[in-house]
């Protein structure tokens, strides 16, 4: 079976976003029959990452069933905004990172799911990494 | 910004395949699993890959028919065996799986042991010494194996940690796989900036 084409991307060049700006992005599902979509869901979200439990927040979420789209076809282009809010900020640092992506997840029916990321960062917060002594 | 392939994310049980050593699979497990009569355990030092290990198993026991219920007990959190005790798999085709078992009293391991043999449940633990139950495999990470994750995690061709850098985190986690990966996060993280 081929595996279903999920393009999602950011409109514009700019990946490096400020506190309140509006994030704007598009996706289209191709190479898949309209009847065998189950759902497709969007989010703007943020995680964090390093050596411990991990977190995360969903600041946009967007979830679309057949019957929500005209004709039933979830696959036509849709674009989406929405204003970032102020935190939390990406942030690489030692113990933890903050990373914010937009996120796509396609849900097929008889259970199978694909799912494509497109990263950005909000804010300018300068990185604090750790000093590792390197072998001479 | 790009992600730490050493993060928890990437190397918790389940985001990370289970390496099996030479002749063994999940299906081979199971099967063992199933002519001991789904009594089982997995025996391995911290940071082996017994976790891991289990996650691997999930589908497989899936596929065999088992409703599992797993239990993990984290040394952090309240845990009480009645918890599992209370909402047992059904009988005959159910699994308790208990991550840790030697975090048990004598007296619940016993318990646990008598309360699934009378409801016909199947019991799989792990545990870092031998618990009594048929051993399914013991884990036991080597360097070679250390460095076939890492290759797993950084992918084919990321530069960024060479094989000294994975000799020298699992020389100093003594062995201990989970931590020797944790030391690598830290020089990947300097490393990329």
């Amino acid at each position: 079976m081929i595996e279903p084409l999920l393009s999602l991307c950011l409109a514009g060049p700019n990946r490096n976003f400020a506190a309140g700006d509006e994030l704007v992005c598009e996706y289209q599902i191709d190479a898949v029959e309209p009847a065998d979509i189950q759902a497709v869901e969007l989010s703007v979200l943020w995680y964090t990452e390093g050596k411990g439990e991990e977190d995360m927040g969903v600041h946009f979420f967007e979830r679309r069933l057949p019957a929500d789209a005209e004709d039933g076809d979830l696959r036509p282009m849709r674009r989406l905004r929405s204003k970032l809010p102020n935190s939390p900020l990406s942030y690489r640092g030692a113990i933890v990172s903050v990373f914010w992506c937009v996120r796509l997840r396609l849900f097929l029916r008889r259970g199978r799911e694909f799912v494509v990321e497109e990263p950005f960062t909000l804010g300018s917060v300068p990185a604090v990494l750790p000093a590792i002594a390197e072998p001479s | 910004m790009t992600s730490n392939p050493f993060a928890t994310r990437h190397i918790r049980p389940g985001a990370v395949d289970y390496i099996f050593p030479p002749g063994q699979s999940a299906a081979a497990l199971i099967e063992r699993l199933r002519a001991s009569g789904w009594f089982g355990q997995i025996i391995g030092p911290h940071g082996s890959g017994k976790s891991t290990l289990l996650a691997a198993l999930a589908p497989a026991l899936k596929q065999a028919g088992r409703t599992v219920h797993s239990y993990h007990l984290g040394t952090l959190r309240q845990f009480h065996p009645k918890d599992y005790l209370d909402k047992l798999p059904p009988s005959g085709r159910g699994l308790l799986v208990i991550d840790g078992y030697e975090q048990l009293s004598w007296w619940w391991r016993r318990r646990t042991l008598a309360t699934c043999r009378r409801h016909d449940i199947g019991l799989l633990v792990t545990a870092h010494q031998d618990m009594g139950l048929p051993t399914l495999l013991t884990t036991e990470p080597t360097l070679a194996l250390a460095k076939q994750v890492v290759r797993r995690l950084l992918g084919p061709d990321e530069a960024t940690i060479a094989g000294g850098d994975v000799k020298r985190a699992w020389d100093e986690a003594g062995g201990n796989l989970r931590e020797a990966l944790f030391k690598l996060y830290d020089v990947y993280q300097s490393r990329r900036g």
